[in-house]
């Protein structure tokens, strides 16, 4: 028997070892983007919500200068959340995908 | 829409719509000001505004994200020309302030319609993704 | 500023030229009137017209933000003392003067119609500006519809 491979083998755990902690780092960081991401969407979001809704007072208080103000705050507000929505169910949808794997 | 580029070209287009409002309040008052001794005409600067905002070498995209609101805000001046105008200093003539009041309506239907097909442009895009 | 203040204007503008008819067709109306209540003959009225405007303060800081204008005023209606009154030569009638000369008003009838004409213009062109200002006004609340 050749001693050097035996003492191989045991470099070869070690290996694995490492890069399973490397991967879990790896799909850590790629977590954390994603979270910032979608952070940074729903922060987006309210802003546009509380300037729709700024408008909105502004406007029955009599501050406002014409009537398309009103109108693109409300409609940007509205797109904004349709789209947080739609990668909220995105989202969930891979999630379930992923979930779904037999393993 | 995390970089809010989504919005660009409908912030300029905002902006020339309130430049219209503004040019239809300014067209307005002008009318009304037809027989007021001493008045002078008065108009609305922003094309020229707009225009300077977007010099540049780059492709349109870039230089509609580059435009800063405040730098095209509408100017209201007084147009102190002397070609014509009448014994009472007034050089107010209602035939062309009505012409620019039905040019100016054009213009401003023509923005709400484009503000919208963009909107409309948006949601088609985000109907896919039920 | 608001919303309404470009219809604020136009109906400034055409109550300022409604009056300038009143005042018009009041001078039509007394074209032939030797005696007033004062026993003087009528003098014919003019209306001044300047442009609405706020505190001395907000002129200024208007001035300088460069705002549209608030519309139009009628500031006076003033006596026209400058044209001569109409001298007609008429012993009999009863307002006669020691010379047999009659004063009449000062009022011009073709220079009356053509102003009345220019009012009426006037009148219809605030109409006008308010009913696109009004279009203007809807339009912008359909935006995204």
């Amino acid at each position: 028997m050749n001693i050097a491979s035996i003492g191989s083998i045991g470099e070869v755990s070690k290996y694995g070892v490492g890069s399973a902690t490397t991967s879990k780092e790896n799909r850590n960081a790629a977590f954390e983007t994603l979270f910032q991401a979608a952070a940074k969407i729903i922060e987006e979001t309210n802003r546009y919500t509380n300037e729709a809704e700024e408008a909105e007072i502004a406007f029955s208080l009599g501050l406002l200068d014409n009537t398309h103000d009103l109108q693109i705050a409300q409609q940007k507000a509205n797109l904004a959340l349709q789209f947080t929505v739609a990668v909220r169910n995105q989202v969930l949808e891979a999630y379930k995908e992923i979930m779904n794997l037999q393993f | 829409m995390i970089n809010s580029n989504a919005f660009n070209y409908i912030n300029v287009l905002k902006t020339a719509a309130d430049a219209s409002w503004k040019r239809n309040e300014v067209i307005v008052n002008n009318i009304a000001n037809v027989s007021t001794p001493g008045y002078k005409r008065k108009d609305v600067r922003f094309e020229s505004l707009l225009m300077t905002a977007l010099t540049g070498d780059n492709s349109l995209d870039k230089r509609v994200a580059g435009i800063r609101a405040d730098r095209i805000k509408p100017q209201v001046y007084t147009d102190y020309s002397n070609l014509s105008y009448r014994l009472d200093g007034n050089n107010v003539d209602i035939d062309t302030e009505s012409a620019n009041l039905a040019e100016n309506y054009i213009k401003y239907s023509a923005i709400m319609d484009s503000i919208t097909q963009e909107f409309g442009r948006l949601k088609m895009v985000l109907q896919n993704y039920k | 500023m608001s919303i309404f203040s470009g219809m604020n204007i136009s109906a400034s503008g055409m109550s300022a030229q409604r009056l300038r008819m009143d005042v018009i067709s009041q001078n039509i109306a007394n074209v032939n009137t030797t005696r007033d209540e004062n026993g003087e003959p009528y003098r014919r009225k003019t209306v001044v017209f300047s442009e609405k405007n706020v505190t001395p303060f907000e002129e200024v800081f208007m001035k300088s933000a460069g705002t549209s204008g608030s519309g139009v005023k009628v500031t006076r209606i003033i006596e026209d003392n400058v044209t001569p009154l109409r001298k007609v030569y008429d012993p009999s009638h009863p307002d006669a003067d020691e010379d047999g000369y009659v004063s009449y008003p000062n009022v011009n009838i073709l220079q009356e119609m053509t102003d009345l004409i220019d009012a009426t213009r006037s009148y219809e062109a605030n109409v006008t500006a308010f009913n696109a200002t009004k279009n203007m006004a809807m339009k912008g609340l359909e935006v995204g519809k």
